[in-house]
């Protein structure tokens, strides 16, 4: 079953007189979608507000057609993952799961039962019976994990999951996100780190100072920024003999030769250069060694819309 | 650019029609047996609660020796007379049940057990931010605090009306009046609405008190300085005043005042019971003010 959406609904948040969030309206579907932005964008308050600890100013938040703020029994349909560490130190990681699911109305069997699979899911079944103020940051950050998994929700809200994590730890934990995102369930997922937040998704929403400024898929966003031409670099035998003829390309918008060997072109049509560029190699006409479109990514979404 | 409409945007997704767990009538309590199982029975407590059974004992033991070590019975008679402990072997009347919720080793208990147990209840989980997993979950503001309120007051309440109540049982089944349990029924009335008052009073308190800052230490020592400043403070005036006027400002006097009007007993204070009860509406009012403040920061995002 497909996971309900979280709709933004004008939605804004003031800390005083201080801009948490403003006027955000989007809509995350079921699948995974990456919630990006630097430092201060508004991400965390973004998150708070779809799991319903923060009340927003302006606007609503829906999980289905149910607003998020007082509605505690919404709570049975999210996973939250915070981003700082609020975990009980004086619990064991296992009773800390299973007096969570509890809270949904488990039984105790059932309950232990759960937070057991969910354990091992995580790679924490060794370190179940041990209390939590022993865990490391990693272990941390996948019990967090596990209690935002453990009674199986249709939304995930997770804020900086991968945050703490080893190169394994983070392997393991995007898998785990992934697969949620396969179920069909609704996983919104804070990050930093683009290209792990790229391995999880193509879908991404990218706030700044408090504001939505893009949200969709990470290749429509990309061909969306016309203002911002894609750059392909090659490496050839002759640049300059080579630029000579892409400048006649009506699709090229501009060559440069940084080196003897190396030609970088701009166009708002990488599809269409490459035609071009084949049709000269198959000519004999050039010798491309290595051809690769150098911003089409998130990374180049993020530069072009956030950093600028 | 503006923002988007996502292509696979699918307007039946709009609608969730899944499973919601209805709301249950005992929301609070995984809260409450949260607190209960992981914070209150736990080995390093086994002193504090051992001195809370102190007074229960020893009158279990009054009552013991009354009725089946019938020798010991005149010497710890004439003892205890002497000493001015007199009302200690009155089991026939509802003073010596009263008497126990107003003993000061319990009410040492008490404030040791608010302090230790019930003010950081709240503080712990603000540190270590545990709320904001518990609020994401089917739990709402005013369950988890109906939880923590109930923890602490279960403890409180267990030592004292439980305690007031396992003597009148004591009395009943070890006492030469077969008929005692039921001709003195009406008695668990005052025992159990002075019960009530005290331990909810307290742990109404504390909770409210736990609020204040993230720093649980802090605010134990603190809680326990008020009622030591407020029963120094009685003191001294005790000297301007002999006759008691501004009893009221210690905290025990004002529960004691009330614990004469509920069982029907003199008092031993110099102010009005009305200024009692008056006192303790207004504190409990402050109370729930802080934590509605409290709610409200939180709502904001700002606690």
């Amino acid at each position: 079953m497909n996971g309900p959406c979280i709709r933004f609904a004008g939605t804004s948040k003031f800390y005083g007189d201080v801009l948490g969030v403003m006027g955000v309206n989007l809509t995350i579907n079921p699948g995974v979608t990456g919630l990006l932005g630097p430092n201060g964008a508004g991400k965390s308050t973004l998150i708070k507000l779809a799991s319903g600890l923060l009340c927003p100013d302006q606007g609503d938040v829906f999980i289905g057609d149910r607003s998020t703020w007082g509605n505690s029994r919404l709570g049975f349909q999210i996973g939250y993952l915070p981003d700082g560490d609020a975990l009980p130190d004086f619990m064991t990681g296992r009773r800390f799961v299973s007096h969570l699911l509890r809270f949904h109305g488990e039984g105790v069997r059932s309950a232990r039962q759960r937070a057991e699979t969910v354990l091992e899911r995580v790679d924490l079944s060794q370190a179940a019976n041990r209390r939590i103020r022993t865990y490391s940051k990693g272990m941390r950050q996948r019990l967090k994990l596990a209690q935002a998994l453990a009674h199986d929700p249709q939304v995930l809200i997770l804020d900086e999951p991968l945050a703490g994590l080893d190169p394994v730890g983070r392997r393991d934990v995007m898998a785990l996100i992934r697969q949620a995102g396969e179920k069909g369930r609704t996983v919104l997922v804070s990050s930093h780190i683009l290209h792990e937040v790229e391995a999880m998704t193509d879908q991404v929403a990218l706030m700044r100072h408090g504001r939505l400024i893009a949200s969709g898929r990470i290749p429509e966003l990309r061909s969306g920024l016309q203002k911002q031409p894609f750059r392909i670099r090659l490496h050839v035998d002759r640049s300059r003999r080579l630029a000579a003829m892409l400048m006649e390309c009506e699709d090229v918008i501009g060559v440069h030769v940084p080196r003897a060997t190396y030609l970088d072109l701009e166009t708002h049509s990488p599809e269409k250069a490459i035609e071009f560029l084949t049709g000269i190699a198959a000519r004999g006409e050039a010798c491309i060694h290595e051809l690769g479109v150098e911003d089409q990514g998130l990374e180049a979404v993020f530069r072009y819309t956030v950093d600028r | 650019m503006t923002d988007r409409v996502p292509e696979r945007l699918n307007s039946e997704y709009r609608r969730y029609t899944g499973p919601i767990r209805s709301r249950r009538f005992l929301a609070w309590w995984p809260i409450t047996r949260t607190e209960l199982t992981t914070r209150v029975f736990r080995w390093r407590y086994i002193l504090l609660y051992l001195v809370a059974f102190g007074p229960l004992l020893f009158r279990e033991a009054i009552l013991y020796a009354r009725f089946v070590i019938a020798p010991v019975q005149i010497r710890l008679m004439n003892e205890m007379t002497s000493s001015g402990m007199s009302r200690l072997m009155l089991w026939d009347q509802l003073d010596f049940y009263s008497d126990y919720l107003e003993d000061r080793v319990l009410w040492l208990f008490l404030l040791l057990a608010t302090a230790v147990l019930g003010v950081p209840m709240v503080a712990r989980d603000l540190r270590t931010r545990a709320w904001e997993i518990y609020f994401s979950r089917s739990i709402g503001r005013m369950d988890y605090f109906l939880g923590k309120f109930a923890a602490i007051f279960l403890v409180l309440f267990t030592l004292t009306w439980g305690g007031a109540l396992s003597l009148y049982l004591s009395t009943s089944l070890l006492g030469p009046d077969a008929d005692f349990f039921l001709h003195n029924l009406g008695w668990l009335f005052p025992l159990t609405l002075y019960s009530a008052l005290l331990c909810g009073f307290l742990a109404l308190g504390a909770l409210a008190f736990g609020t204040l800052s993230e720093n649980g230490l802090l605010l134990a020592g603190s809680w326990l300085g008020l009622f030591f400043i407020a029963f120094c403070i009685a003191r001294v005036l005790r000297w301007v005043r002999p006759d008691g006027a501004f009893d009221w400002i210690d905290p025990k006097y004002l529960l004691m005042e009330a614990s004469a009007a509920i069982h029907g007993h003199a008092s031993t204070s110099g102010f009005p019971t009305w200024v009692s009860f008056l006192l303790l509406g207004f504190l409990t009012v402050i109370s729930l003010l802080i934590l509605a403040h409290f709610l409200r920061r939180q709502k904001e995002g700002i606690g």
